[in-house]
C-alpha cells in the first residue's frame, strides 16, 4: 500500500518537475515549485 | 503582475530552491519526533518503557519512558503522570523536575513525564504555537517541546465521526486521540487506547496506591487551580487541600463526575481502586483569549488580554498584569504532590512515601524553575 502511495507521489513529482522545466513564464515556475515542495516532502515521508 | 520570462536557468534555480526548502523544513519538522533529553538524578532506581507493562505498545509512537524511584524502606506506591496533554507544559516540567531531583527514602514513585508521547511529535494546527519553549537555567535556556492535546493523526487516523470510548461514553470524533478520554483503554484498540491500557496495567501490576495526573487548564475554564478527585479519595483530597492552602496556594476541590467517563480520575479509581487525583493549574497559552502565542507566554505567563478579561470578571482565577509564570504553576503542582503524599501517610501510615532533595514550592517561585533543572545539553 505504501509502495503504491509512494509511486503516485513520485509520478506527480516527476510530472511537476518536467512542467517546471518546460514553463516559459517566471511566475508559473514559481507557483509550480510551491506545489512541488509539498510533493517532495510527501515523497520523503516527512509528516 | 508583470510578465517575466522564465528559462532553463530560472527553472534550475527554482528546483534547487525547492530542494533546499525541503531539506531545512523537513529537518526541522522531523526534529519534533525526537524527545528532548531528561537527565535523571542519582536517586533513579530503574528506567523502563511503558510497553514493559503492555508489549503491544512496543516500537509504536505511543511507547514512553517510565522512571522508577524506590526507597530503602517499603511504603506507598505512587504514579505521577505528566504530559497526558502535551500542550499543558507544567505537567511535563513538574515531572522532569521530580525526575532530575528526587531521592526516595521510603516507598516507590513511578513517573511518566510524556504520557502521550505521540502528542509531543506535532503541534495543534492553526494555533501558531511555538514548537518549543525555553526555560532559563543558570547555564542557558533549556528547551522543551510544546505538543498537542491529541495523539498525532499520522500515528492514529482517521478519527471516527462519533467516538465511543472504552467506558461507553459518546464523544466527538477527535476525542479518540485524547488520552484523557480513552481510559481504561482497550487491548486491541487504537494507539491512544493502547497507551491508556498500558497505564492501567502499570497501576495494576505495580499495586499503585495513589495516581496523580498533572494537567493545566485555560483561565476561563471553571475547573482550575483544582484537585479533581475520585470519590474513593475524598478524604485524601480534603486533607491535602488544607495543607496546600496552608502553604499559601488558593486551590479548590472538584469531585470527579460519575457520568463523565474515560478520564483518569474516574476510570483509574473505578477499575483499579487506586486513589485517583487530577491536578489543574492555570495556563494562558492554551486558552482562547490569549494574544500572540510564544515561548514567553508559556514561561512568563503574561498576557494583556487575559489581564483585561480578569478585570472584566470573565475568568475563574485572578490574572494580573504580572501573569501566572511557569515557575508558579510548577510550584503549585509540587505543593499538591507533596501534600497528597503527606495526606496518604497520615491516613494510611504504612503507605508513607518519604523523599528528599526536591525543592520546596516557594524556592521554585523565588529562585525560579531553571535553578532546579539540569543544564541544557
Amino acid at each position: 500500500m505504501r509502495l503504491i502511495y509512494l509511486l503516485i507521489v513520485f509520478t506527480l513529482s516527476v510530472h511537476l518537475t518536467w512542467h517546471l522545466f518546460r514553463q516559459k513564464n517566471f511566475w508559473s515556475q514559481a507557483s509550480t515549485v510551491l506545489v512541488l515542495a509539498l510533493f517532495l516532502l510527501r515523497l520523503f515521508l516527512v509528516k | 503582475m508583470k510578465d517575466i520570462k522564465g528559462n532553463k536557468l530560472s527553472a534550475v534555480f527554482f528546483f534547487l530552491l525547492t530542494l533546499a526548502v525541503c531539506f531545512f523544513s523537513g529537518r526541522s519538522f522531523l526534529s519534533l519526533h525526537q524527545p528532548e533529553g531528561i537527565f535523571p538524578g542519582t536517586g533513579l532506581t530503574e528506567q523502563k518503557m511503558l510497553s514493559s507493562y503492555f508489549p503491544a505498545l512496543m516500537n509504536t509512537p505511543g511507547d514512553t519512558a517510565v522512571y522508577v524511584f524506590r526507597g530503602k524502606e517499603e511504603g506507598g506506591r505512587v504514579l505521577i503522570l505528566g504530559g497526558t496533554h502535551p500542550n499543558e507544559p507544567a505537567g511535563l516540567v513538574t515531572a522532569v523536575l521530580l525526575i532530575e531531583n528526587i531521592r526516595l527514602e521510603r516507598g516507590s514513585v513511578f513517573i511518566v513525564p510524556r504520557a502521550n508521547a505521540s502528542g509531543f511529535s506535532h503541534s495543534d494546527p492553526q494555533e501558531g504555537n511555538p514548537q518549543r519553549f525555553a526555560v532559563p537555567t543558570p547555564s542557558g535556556p533549556r528547551l522543551f517541546r510544546l505538543g498537542s492535546r491529541l495523539t498525532n493523526p499520522v500515528h492514529q487516523w482517521p478519527d471516527p465521526a462519533i467516538y465511543i470510548n472504552p467506558a461507553g461514553q459518546k464523544l466527538s470524533g477527535m476525542e479518540a486521540r485524547n488520552l484523557n478520554r480513552c481510559y481504561p483503554g482497550r487491548v486491541k484498540g487504537s494507539l491512544t487506547e493502547k497507551v491508556a491500557w498500558a497505564v492501567m496495567e502499570l497501576i495494576r501490576r505495580e499495586n499503585i496506591d495513589l495516581g496523580i495526573d498533572l494537567h493545566e487548564s485555560a483561565p476561563e475554564y471553571p475547573v482550575i487551580n483544582a484537585i479533581v478527585f475520585h470519590e474513593n479519595s475524598s478524604e485524601l483530597a480534603a486533607l491535602a487541600l488544607m495543607d496546600i492552602q496552608a502553604q499559601g496556594f488558593d486551590i479548590r476541590l472538584e469531585a470527579s463526575p460519575a457520568n463523565l467517563r474515560g478520564l483518569s480520575h474516574r476510570e483509574w479509581g473505578d477499575h483499579t481502586g487506586v486513589n485517583a487525583i487530577l491536578l489543574e493549574t492555570p495556563n494562558a497559552s492554551h486558552g482562547r483569549l490569549k494574544g500572540k502565542p510564544s515561548s514567553s507566554l508559556i514561561v512568563d505567563g503574561k498576557d494583556k488580554f487575559y489581564a483585561r478579561a480578569s478585570r472584566l470578571g470573565w475568568l475563574f482565577v485572578p490574572y494580573g498584569e504580572e501573569g501566572i509564570p511557569l515557575s508558579l504553576r510548577v510550584a503549585r503542582h509540587l505543593a499538591a504532590v507533596k501534600a497528597l503524599l503527606a495526606s496518604l501517610e497520615a491516613l494510611e501510615p504504612e503507605k508513607g512515601v518519604v523523599f528528599g532533595n526536591v525543592p520546596l514550592p516557594h524556592q521554585v517561585i523565588e529562585k525560579k524553575l531553571g535553578t532546579f533543572l539540569h543544564p541544557p545539553d
